[in-house]
């Protein structure tokens, strides 16, 4: 999760000093965070790159304003939630992301292995689009984003009680397999209770 | 399982966060305490954690967009400066400025409007000087001309008659006020303001 990501100060420094080599490392680090939190946004990968392209340009342009009392990260979801209120906006007014481009890249040249992995990956993320968005977005962003509960709270500017609140109904949807896809089954256990 | 229901609804949440991995570690050794009593919660937490490993083993793979955005990334530090700091210095000089100004007033008005030991002038109207309270009509000017001197005690030793001889003059009988109309007008020398000789008049 995003705990394994380094946290390196000099390199935030030197960013700062306006070094643009220093800020290519970050980008290099958090370039696949940044999208996935996107993606837990947006719903959608190619926006989700726009998205994460446009957060990581605001960040460097504006990288002095970051005063490092928190995580350089955090201070990344904060410009990603509010690029990403603006593209919503944007995509309101009539901007539609194609759904055809939902489709990943091509699997067919995959190992058998990775085909396995890629079958897992499709269910889980058709179990998860078959949720409501507020308890999809808390999901995607707990276990594909690695997100804290304070960071997913902020990355969604709702309390924290109602990020706990939605991730507990978002499993327990899950775990009852009420949107048409059972998990239990690809981890082998069986549900025994369905309370 | 109705106990169950009403028993552990409480701890459905925090079942469900302990196993997504965030739970608080000050609440985990209470939760964990209750799954280790209660088969019902117990199996509900086996199931929600092999979902959650399900989950987060199934997140979709993300190197090809985090590579393109890198790309892109590489592309475009060419074009984009970071901004300057934003300069606070000329803020800092209006807000200065507007305080040494404001400063600068209130002292000002301070010193014209402080007269240590010394109470407001106060304009002294001459009538009561004469002797008492006139009606407005019948004020004179605030300012007393020079002394005049009168030709009839209680004059002030001058031409024309004081207030006091015009008092006497009534007193004695209406023809001699009226003579003395006549023959002064009604111009009325008031005299220089003398508590002790008000006094003196008043309480004779």
């Amino acid at each position: 999760m995003n705990t394994n990501l380094p946290h390196d100060p000099e390199l935030v420094r030197r960013a700062q000093n306006g070094e643009a080599a220093a800020f290519g490392r970050l980008v290099e680090l958090y370039a696949e965070p940044l999208w996935r939190c996107a993606r837990a946004l947006c719903g959608e990968d190619h926006e989700a790159e726009d998205l994460a392209q446009e957060t990581l340009v605001e960040a460097w342009r504006s990288l002095r304003r970051f005063d490092g009392r928190g995580r350089f990260l955090t201070w990344l979801y904060g410009i990603l939630r509010h690029r990403f209120l603006k593209a919503r906006r944007k995509w309101r007014r009539g901007i539609q992301a194609d759904e055809e481009t939902v489709e990943r890249p091509s699997r067919e040249a995959e190992p058998p292995a990775a085909a396995a992995q890629a079958e897992e990956a499709r269910l889980v993320q058709a179990a998860l689009a078959a949720l409501p968005d507020e308890h999809r977005a808390v999901l995607e962003l707990r276990f594909f984003a690695g997100a804290s509960l304070d960071e997913i709270a902020t990355l969604l500017g709702c309390p924290l009680g109602t990020v706990k609140s939605r991730l507990h109904h978002g499993l327990e949807k899950l775990r009852r397999g009420k949107n048409g896809v059972n998990l239990l089954a690809l981890s082998g256990e069986s549900p025994v209770s369905k309370t | 399982m109705t106990d169950h229901l009403i028993n552990c609804e409480r701890w459905q949440e925090p079942i469900s966060l302990l196993a997504a991995g965030c739970l608080p570690t000050a609440e985990e050794a209470e939760v964990r305490r209750h799954l280790a009593g209660c088969a019902a919660c117990a199996a509900r937490f086996t199931e929600l954690a092999a979902l959650c490993a399900s989950v987060s083993r199934g997140r979709p793979s993300a190197a090809v967009q985090a590579a393109a955005i890198r790309d892109r990334w590489n592309g475009a530090a060419l074009d984009v400066r970071p901004r300057r700091p934003v300069r606070h210095t000329r803020s800092l000089e209006v807000w200065l400025g507007g305080a040494l100004a404001a400063s600068l007033l209130i002292a000002a008005l301070w010193l014209v409007h402080r007269r240590p030991g010394e109470s407001p002038p106060v304009l002294r109207e001459p009538w009561v000087a004469a002797g008492g309270a006139k009606s407005g009509t019948e004020r004179a000017p605030l300012l007393p001309g020079p002394p005049q001197p009168l030709p009839n005690a209680p004059s002030a030793g001058g031409t024309q008659p004081t207030l006091r001889a015009y008092e006497l003059a009534l007193a004695q009988s209406d023809e001699a006020f009226e003579a003395l109309l006549e023959r002064h007008g009604e111009s009325i020398v008031f005299e220089p303001y003398n508590p002790n000789s008000l006094l003196q008049e008043s309480f004779p």
